[in-house]
This record gives C-alpha cells, sequence and structure tokens, in this order.
C-alpha cells in the first residue's frame, strides 16, 4: 500500500496531510469521546457523528482524489482510511449505483468492545460517514443523494460491519 | 536540562505509524488513529453549543464528560507511551530525576500533532503550569466560531491532568498495569487527584492556552 504523505510542522507541532491537520488519538480518547457525546445528545447523537465525520473526510477527499474518479478513485480512498488507522474495507460490492461495504477491522467497532464490551446500536458513525464522502466524490454524486447506514456492526453483536450505501433515483 | 525536546520530537514524529494490513495501528498497547482534527472539535463542540442553547441541565455534565475522555486517554496514551520500549529507548536515557518523567511525556505529547505544549512551572509532586502556544482545540474553535465566554480546552485540560496523575498518584516509573479499576482509583477514589483548570484560553481572545494542574482538596 502507497501511504499519502503526512508533514510534521516542526515549528507549530502540527501534523497535515493534503494540508488537513491531522492528530494522534487512541480508542480509548475515540470511544469515551464518542461515549460521552452520544450520552450528552441522546437520539440526535448518530446524526452528528455521520455529518461531522463526511464534512472532515471530505474536505481531505476532494484533495487527495483531485481529478481521480470511478474504482480507481474509491480504492485510493480506501488505502488512505487503512493509512490512518480507521481499520480496512471490503468494498467490491459498491459500484456507481451503491452498494455494500463490510468491515471486520473497524477501529471503532474493535476499540467499543475492547472498552465497553457489545452495545445495543451499531457504533460506526465516523465511518458511515467518511465511506458517503468517498463514494459521493468517487462516483460523482450530490452528497444529498447518497445515504450511508450501518446495518450490522462487531461492537453490537454483529458478524462484522455492514454498511448500505443507497443512492436516491439509484442512479 | 536533562530532557531533549528536539531529539524527542524529531525522533517520535518520524515513527512509522501507520495502518497495518488490517487498517490498525497497534502501538503502545492500543490502537491508534490519525485522526482528523476537525473532526473532534466539531463533534465536541456542537455538542456543548447545542446544549447550551437549549439551557440543558446536562450541559455541566457533558462538559466534564468532554475532560473525563481526556484523562481517559492520558491515563491509557501517555501511560502506555511511558512504558514502552520507545520511550526506554529515546527517553528514558535522558532522565535524571521524576520531573524529567512529566518534561519528557511533554515532549512526545509535542510530537502527536496537538499543538506545541511548553512547561511554564513544575513544584514536583504538588503543580504543574503548562501552556499551549496553538492548540487543536482552540484552533478550531476560532476557525469556526466567534470568541468563547470561556476556555474551550478539553482534552487538553484532561491531558494535564494525566500527566500529573501518572507521575506523582499513581507512579508510572513502578510500570503499574493500566487496568480500568486503577484508572477510577487514581483519578477519581484515592484522595489527592490532579485536575486541570484551564485559566486562559484563545477561544476567549488569550495569546495562549494556559493550565494550572494542582491536587484536589480533600
Amino acid at each position: 500500500m502507497t501511504s499519502i504523505p503526512v508533514v510534521f510542522h516542526a515549528e507549530t507541532n502540527v501534523a497535515t496531510l493534503a494540508g488537513v491537520p491531522h492528530v494522534f488519538h487512541c480508542h480509548y480518547y475515540n470511544c469515551a469521546l464518542q461515549d460521552a457525546i452520544e450520552r450528552a445528545l441522546g437520539s440526535e447523537a448518530p446524526t452528528l457523528l455521520r455529518d461531522e465525520a463526511e464534512t472532515a473526510a471530505r474536505a481531505e477527499l476532494e484533495r487527495v482524489l483531485g481529478a481521480a474518479r470511478g474504482e480507481a478513485a474509491f480504492a485510493l480512498g480506501r488505502e488512505l482510511f487503512q493509512q490512518l488507522g480507521f481499520g480496512s474495507f471490503d468494498a467490491t460490492a459498491v459500484s456507481a449505483s451503491g452498494g455494500v461495504v463490510t468491515s471486520d477491522s473497524s477501529h471503532y467497532a474493535l476499540g467499543w468492545l475492547a472498552m465497553y464490551g457489545p452495545r445495543p446500536r451499531p457504533a460506526c458513525h465516523f465511518v458511515a460517514g467518511y465511506l458517503k464522502a468517498l463514494f459521493s466524490i468517487a462516483f460523482a454524486r450530490e452528497r444529498a443523494t447518497v445515504n450511508v447506514t450501518e446495518t450490522e456492526c462487531l461492537a453490537a453483536h454483529g458478524a462484522n460491519c455492514r454498511f448500505d450505501v443507497e443512492v436516491q433515483g439509484g442512479h | 536540562m536533562a530532557i531533549d525536546e528536539g531529539a524527542i520530537v524529531a525522533a517520535c514524529s518520524q515513527l512509522p505509524l501507520i495502518g497495518n494490513e488490517d487498517g490498525l495501528i497497534p502501538a503502545y498497547n492500543l490502537y491508534l488513529t490519525r485522526h482528523y482534527a476537525d473532526y473532534y472539535n466539531t463533534i465536541s463542540y456542537e455538542t456543548v453549543r447545542r446544549l447550551e442553547s437549549a439551557h440543558a441541565e446536562g450541559l455541566g455534565e457533558a462538559e466534564r464528560n468532554l475532560t473525563e475522555a481526556g484523562h481517559v486517554c492520558a491515563f491509557n496514551t501517555f501511560g502506555g507511551i511511558m512504558m514502552s520500549p520507545e520511550w526506554d529507548a529515546v527517553v528514558r536515557p535522558m532522565i535524571e530525576t521524576r520531573e524529567d518523567w512529566v518534561r519528557g511525556i511533554v515532549a512526545v505529547v509535542n510530537s502527536l500533532g496537538w499543538g506545541r505544549w511548553r512547561i511554564t512551572g513544575l513544584e514536583p509532586g504538588a503543580r504543574l503550569e503548562l501552556a499551549i502556544d496553538n492548540s487543536y482545540e482552540s484552533t478550531g474553535w476560532l476557525a469556526r466560531y466567534a470568541r468563547s465566554t470561556r476556555p474551550r480546552c478539553y482534552l487538553a485540560a484532561g491531558g494535564c491532568a494525566g500527566i500529573m496523575n501518572l507521575v506523582y498518584h499513581a507512579d508510572i516509573t513502578g510500570r503499574p498495569a493500566l487496568t480500568p479499576a486503577f484508572f477510577r482509583e487514581i483519578f477519581h477514589e484515592r484522595p489527592g487527584s490532579f485536575r486541570a483548570t484551564e485559566v486562559e484560553c484563545r477561544t476567549t481572545g488569550a495569546p495562549a492556552c494556559r493550565f494550572v494542574t494542582a491536587r484536589r482538596a480533600g
């Protein structure tokens, strides 16, 4: 896997990838933070977490993918996801009209299980948002027409994490 | 001074911390992500702002939980780092005093992309004064929102308390097991636990974010 360069700016102690600032954090913080937000916002939390993930990922993916589109672009976004430590996913069942993405190594799912054990509902809101950003850019879909829903989750007694990618109108 | 921060930052910032074949970064007995600073900022701040707008009773608890997430982070990540082979190879040879453990972990923090942390005062076993010139939290707030009326660096406050608790309350030099039960003991049960207060914050117009960390009374 070819990694995308990360620049460490020694004069400010800030790290960037494609000009976007990145910070190291562990699964303890990622899950504790998500838990704090879920406790605070209840049913509003998943939407916030997905939407802000999409926004954050989009800002970088637009720069990283450049003019690339289609499956090659999707593959590059997958590599970036993997490089950053979010896990890996299988997108062989995804096309421009949508499909299914699966993962058996989602950082959020595995981290949640390690910290808290199983939960009643899916945990990978960040992944869903990232996939929405990646899909809509790679296949040139209006973001409002794309929905990504985690329908199974390792952290919620699932065999793996499954994300249904739907495009309104089917194309 | 024994700790060579430049050497530590240079070494740590170049570590090959990249996802493996499973897309995971196992390090320091945990899994790391090289995550989006803006994601952390927006999910934290939008949560707080929604509660503020609604004058919700849960605002105080939510903010405490955001800092508690920082305590959890510091306990496990900083603790894991301070017991790692990388620490033993790079930082441990520089250490002459217990206070060098504080200076050493702050140097490592300065390789994480969190901005520049500076120790401005350290009273052994009692008090840490620390400034952050460009905390990623305050940078994110200032890029998105108007000036705040109060400090907003929840993670950094948790991190400062974590450093002092690890070095002076938990004695990380003895290589304790970083279990959930030990976390509760150090941060919530054993008297004398450290807590940090952000006394100045860039989000309110201050030139830097400043934290005072001291033992809780009682």
